[in-house]
């Protein structure tokens, strides 16, 4: 049976300009397919953070030919131009975690509030048990009464891991999750992830500037060619590396 | 968190907006004070506007000195006057009074020498003067006194005082004492005169006593003032005609102004009797006011030796006959007719009453002949008049003799009171059976506006019925300016510390939303749209302006504590009197407080929302962004 693709994208523009200078990113051909784990590389200023924004619907792109999300196993699809912020922020909160580079925990709240947030914002109850055995996994469950600012890099990282699965989002998006831990947690955190989201089934979509980290682990790697054009220009073009194709 | 199934996004974002101000607890409780450093003052300011400033608003507005108004010219006021002045919306409180010359009485303090003179000047309950100056309206038997006529008097509330009032009959003087106690002394603030209020029927008691009546009721001697006739005119009936120079003499200053010759048709007409044909008959009559026995006398002086037979006349009187349980038997109009000493049979009257059977009273036989066709129960009846103020009634007897004119007749002398009665008050006092004279009206008044506002309208009022009274406009102009003044005042402080909190709290939520900025573009990753997180800033603007006005509360409870007990002593010493137990200088009414937390909640919320514009325009990229 054919695998479903969780993100299609082809021919997807997006520029800006910041400064006087002008950046123009393209996508021409993306798919990940469901329960993927796939990982976007690449050095700072390629265009990984703005690929990512795109695929978590923070950021619209300028044009684009197809850039649809589908929900596995639940046969949604949805075509992602021209939504409104509000039905955007829908997808985003039904269907979509993030695990930010430092967490990004809510310091007002404790790591168990932090993890229980989007099931509330969804809705969602009687998630105690499948979210106790995800902070048992990521060895945090007696973390849980204390405030983000009181745990270790690491223990925050894994607190956004839970958080990003708690309400079961068939999609995860992480951004360079592992940048301020050390190589052994950073490892040891991949590992963990990967295998979580591989029994959850989710789809995982993680930027990294860290080849070694995802070598191996990956089902799919993106990067990009970076074309400076000109002092004020600069083109980033979006591809599949495919056994070791260079960036 | 954990949201149930009831629980909606905004109950969430209230929930994440309250932890984060628990969470920032001492920033938090920084706005909360800054907040309460602007509203406590203005509680205070508030607080003492609606006491201190309201009460001397109030004080200054309601003073019955301002709102009083006196009639610069003695004038008589009927009853009915009073009682339409009373209905006025415009109207607190009025009073008759007596002439001014009248009421003046000699006291002391029982069991002390010395006398005072005073002004005695009347109340009755609902007096603004007496009750807002610190005393109460006397009960009859008792008196309240200015401050300096107490002073001079030596007397304090419930002593008894004798106040005695003096006339002068022929060469002697007279007094007629009373005692009354004093029921309260009033603030300086009421009257720098040395007067004594008492109830109106003293003063009137008084003025009685002085213009030489008795008293009964106070045991005061003197004369009744009994009723007199008055005459529209006269009829004369004459064996021969008067000369031009003899009818000359007759309206030549003896009270009359025309004479007319009548036929019989004519004395039937306008008198109800006729005399024989070969008499020449006079109408000699009055056109403006009303002709008394002296006029007669002049008359009759006139007339001696010319045989004339003189017949007072008034107009015809419109009158009911009752019986004694006041049923109207019919309607009647009265003239007068009196045959003694007129040879009735010489000059050929028709008809010709014989009252010699009938009552008398004073010599005036209480009795009416009435026209035939009336029908008289059995019993005793009565005649009943319409004045212009009141009612008399009298009874009478019916004469057996009826006449054939429409007119009914009673003797002159009662026809001539009955025409008295349509310009003075008159009762009929069975006692002595007489008409007595009563009072017709007051020689002034006591007037207390509503409110300083509504003098000027009473003033104009009363010039339009050509009454020139007195009014302490002037005064009332530098209190209204005053209190205009004072309120502008406040509301422009009112105006400054609304903004101050206004600006106070813009800043800090817009600062606060910037320090968050990664946690709202966090929230917003999460699914949280840009309206939902518009509340956000918005009930922390909320809470923390609650926190602020609690807070502001805890303080100004403390201050207006503070206030109301150590000023108390400074103005009760300034105004001479204790204020009222329930009067606070600062205070504010639980509805103000409530008007005022709910006016700082919106303002908090109003303030709030250039913050939560701010957090709409957040990007969820930002929170990926800025890692």
């Amino acid at each position: 049976m054919a695998v479903e693709n969780a993100f299609s994208l082809r021919n997807v523009v997006k520029e800006r300009e910041k400064g006087g200078n002008r950046f123009e990113l393209i996508v021409e051909e993306f798919e990940i397919g469901a329960g993927e784990f796939a990982a976007i590389i690449g050095a700072s200023g390629c265009g990984k953070s703005t690929l990512l924004d795109m695929l978590g619907l923070a950021l619209n792109p300028t044009r684009a030919d197809t850039f649809t999300i589908r929900i596995p196993g639940r046969n949604i699809e949805y075509e992602i131009m021209g939504r409104s912020e509000p039905r955007l922020a829908d997808i985003r909160k039904k269907h979509i975690g993030y695990v930010l580079q430092t967490g990004g925990l809510l310091p007002f709240l404790t790591v168990r509030e932090n993890i229980f947030l989007p099931c509330a914002v969804n809705g969602m109850a009687g998630m105690e048990d499948h979210v106790d055995a995800l902070v048992k996994r990521l060895k945090i469950d007696d973390q849980m009464p204390k405030k983000p600012q009181y745990l270790s890099g690491g223990q925050r990282q894994r607190a956004a891991i839970a958080r990003a699965l708690s309400h079961r989002p068939p999609i995860v998006l992480a951004d360079e999750p592992t940048a301020a831990v050390d190589k052994p947690t950073a490892q040891e955190i991949i590992d963990n992830f990967k295998s979580l989201t591989r029994e959850m089934g989710v789809t995982v979509l993680m930027v990294t500037h860290d080849l070694q980290l995802v070598e191996g682990t990956a089902d799919r790697m993106f990067t990009f060619a970076v074309d400076k054009k000109s002092d004020q220009f600069t083109r980033s073009v979006c591809f599949e590396k495919r056994g070791g194709g260079e960036e | 968190m954990r949201r149930s199934s009831g629980s909606t996004i905004g109950g969430i974002v209230f929930k994440l907006s309250l932890k984060d101000l628990k969470h920032e607890w001492i920033l938090t409780l920084c706005l909360i004070m800054a907040i309460s450093a602007v509203l406590s003052p203005l509680l205070l300011l508030f607080g003492l506007k609606f006491g201190i400033i309201a009460w001397a608003r109030d004080y200054l507005t309601q003073d019955p000195r301002y709102r009083e108004i006196r009639p610069l010219t003695s004038k008589s006021f009927a009853p009915e006057w009073f009682e339409e002045m009373e209905q006025r919306e415009d109207v607190a409180f009025i009073v008759p009074m007596t002439r001014q010359i009248s009421a003046t009485v000699k006291a002391n303090v029982k069991g002390k020498t010395g006398s005072e003179q005073f002004n005695v000047i009347p109340t009755r309950p609902g007096d603004p003067l007496l009750l807002e100056n610190g005393a109460a309206v006397p009960e009859p038997g008792e008196c309240v006194l200015t401050k300096f006529a107490a002073e001079a008097l030596g007397a304090a509330v419930g002593d008894v005082i004798e106040a005695s009032a003096g006339r002068i009959v022929g060469s002697r003087y007279e007094y007629g004492t009373l005692e009354m106690r004093v029921a309260g002394i009033l603030s300086l603030r009421a009257s720098e005169l040395k007067s004594v209020y008492v109830q109106l029927d003293i003063l009137e008691a008084i003025e009685q006593y002085k213009d030489g009546q008795a008293v009964p009721e106070l045991g005061w001697s003197g004369s009744t003032p009994k009723a007199y006739p008055l005459y529209d005119g006269l009829i004369i009936a004459m064996r021969a005609p008067l000369s031009k120079v003899e009818e000359y003499s007759l309206f030549n200053r003896t009270g009359f102004t025309k004479i007319e010759t009548l036929d019989n048709a004519e004395l039937k007409a306008r008198a109800g009797f006729t005399v024989s044909s070969e008499m020449t008959v006079y109408r000699l009559y009055t056109q403006t006011k009303p002709a008394g026995e002296e006029s007669i006398r002049n008359v009759e002086n006139r007339l001696r030796g010319e045989n004339a037979v003189i017949f007072p006349w008034i107009a015809p009187i419109g009158a009911e006959l009752t019986d004694g349980a006041g049923n109207r038997i019919s309607e009647i109009f009265l003239q007068g007719l009196s045959t003694a000493g007129k040879r009735p049979h010489a000059v050929g009257l028709s008809p010709a009453p014989d009252w010699k059977g009938a009552d008398a009273s004073d010599g005036m036989p209480l009795a009416v002949m009435l026209p035939e066709g009336i029908d008289v129960p059995d019993e005793e009846v009565f005649i009943r008049v319409a004045g212009e103020e009141n009612l008399l009634t009298f009874p009478v007897s019916i004469l057996p003799q009826r006449t054939d004119a429409e007119i009914a007749f009673v003797p002159e002398r009662l026809a001539g009171i009955l025409r008295l009665f349509g310009t003075r008050n008159i009762r009929y006092d069975e006692t002595i059976g007489e008409f007595v004279l009563f009072r017709k009206g007051y020689a002034g008044f006591r007037l207390y506006a509503r409110s300083i506002f509504d003098v000027d309208p009473l003033r104009r009022f009363f010039d339009a019925q050509a009454l020139p009274v007195h009014t302490e406009i002037n005064e009332i102009r530098k209190v209204i300016e005053l209190d205009r003044g004072m309120t502008l005042i406040f509301w422009l402080l009112a105006l400054v510390g609304i903004a101050g909190s206004v600006a106070s709290l813009v800043a800090s939520l817009y600062a606060s939303v910037e320090r968050k900025k990664r946690e709202m573009s966090v929230l917003r990753l999460i699914g949280l749209s840009g309206p939902k997180l518009f509340r956000f800033p918005i009930y922390q603007g909320m809470l923390i302006g609650t926190g602020g006005f609690l807070a502001s509360l805890v303080l100004f409870s403390i201050f207006s504590r503070m206030i109301n007990s150590w000023f108390r002593p400074y103005v009760d010493k300034l105004l001479g009197f204790p204020m009222e137990a329930g009067v606070n200088f600062c205070r504010l009414p639980l509805l103000h407080m409530s008007i005022a937390l709910m006016g700082t909640i919106a303002i908090s919320a109003l303030a709030a929302m250039i913050a939560a514009m701010r957090v709409t325009r957040i990007e969820p990229a930002e929170a990926l962004r800025d890692e």
